[in-house]
């Protein structure tokens, strides 16, 4: 692989995980949210 | 690009990738707890127990910090504990920093023939981690209701920052700190939200909040010049970076659970007990390697 490229994966990669990890957590943390709203309000 | 079996390290192929991740893991989990990005930590230990020489632990640990510090500025942007002129001022001098902080890494690393550079080096982690210690063991740094060093620099021009209270802080003395700090950062390896923080709350007067979600922007910066300039020279590797990103993802969200549920002065003083096993651990590899000359 050029260095280019391999540069390119030791930014990227890191921002991409940093990113869609808080974003993953963050819809779950919202979806547990909203059960617990929906099964209180059965 | 580098294959796992090149990375020089006392371990070898899946059992170095299960310690970097278990690594990565152990230093979410304090990232999550303590809300400390990581770096000073990791560093220095990928070269005291994985053996990683410090250029290729610097380099790498600067790219895990690119990750470590992408998903909390985020939050913090969202919830408005930005400040966005300083975090503009800083990052910009302490992304510069972090390249003459990078370069002068190297020009050590072609000076200095091993295991001086190692020892050198590891002069610097203790430093730094027993000053760390100390201000995390201290009371809490409440906001002076006085005037930030800043803000008495006698050195135009000024710019009005802060949301809670607005201060007219010295540009040129904005701009130094963050070039300090970025040398720092970029020379060790490390994203620097440990130096950041208390930079942040005591010369430039911006609340605790304030301090960790700009931080966060700034290391985000320095991390990138960071990883540009050792990436440029062969001296980082996805092969390190990987396992410690995938294991840190999930040690985040455990330490914030975890920190919930403990009181905060003994998360505190916890912390501060902890830097200094880490700068104990280095210590004695210190100890071992001069013995060894």
């Amino acid at each position: 692989m050029p260095k280019s490229a391999e540069i390119l994966l030791l930014v990227l990669l890191p921002l991409a995980w940093g990113l869609g990890i808080e974003q993953f957590f963050d819809w779950l943390r919202n979806r547990r949210h909203d059960r617990k709203r929906a099964g209180r309000n059965l | 690009m580098t294959s796992l079996n090149e990375i020089p390290s006392v371990l070898r192929g899946p059992v170095l990738l299960g310690a970097l991740t278990g690594m990565g893991l152990a230093v979410g989990l304090l990232t999550g707890l303590f809300g400390i990005g990581g770096g000073i930590i990791v560093t220095p230990l990928l070269n005291v127990l994985l053996g990683i020489p410090y250029p290729l632990a610097a380099g790498s640990s600067l790219s895990f910090a690119l990750g470590a510090s992408s998903g909390g500025w985020v939050r913090h942007m969202r919830l408005g504990n930005v400040e966005h002129k300083t975090a503009i001022a800083m990052s910009i001098a302490a992304a510069c920093g972090a390249v003459l902080g990078g370069q002068l890494h190297m020009a050590l690393k072609s000076s200095l023939r091993e295991p001086r550079l190692t020892l050198t080096l590891h002069a610097l982690f203790i430093l730094t981690l027993a000053a760390v210690a100390w201000l995390t063991w201290r009371q809490p740094l409440t906001e002076a209701g006085g005037r930030c060093l800043l803000e008495r620099l006698p050195l135009p021009p000024r710019i009005s920052i802060g949301g809670e209270q607005v201060r007219r802080v010295s540009l040129p003395g904005l701009l130094a700190a963050g070039a300090a700090g970025g040398v720092f950062g970029g020379l060790l390896g490390i994203g620097g939200g440990a130096i950041f923080v208390p930079l942040l709350l005591l010369v430039v007067g911006l609340s605790i909040r304030q301090a960790v979600g700009t931080s966060l922007g700034v290391v985000l910066f320095l991390s990138l010049a960071g990883v540009l300039t050792y990436g440029l020279r062969g001296q980082a590797s996805i092969w390190i970076v990987g396992p410690l990103l995938l294991g840190s993802g999930f040690g985040v969200q455990a330490g914030a659970w975890l920190c919930q549920r403990l009181e905060g002065p003994r998360i505190r003083r916890s912390f501060a007990v902890l830097v200094l096993l880490v700068a104990a651990c280095i210590a004695a590899d210190f100890v071992a390697k001069c013995r060894r000359l």
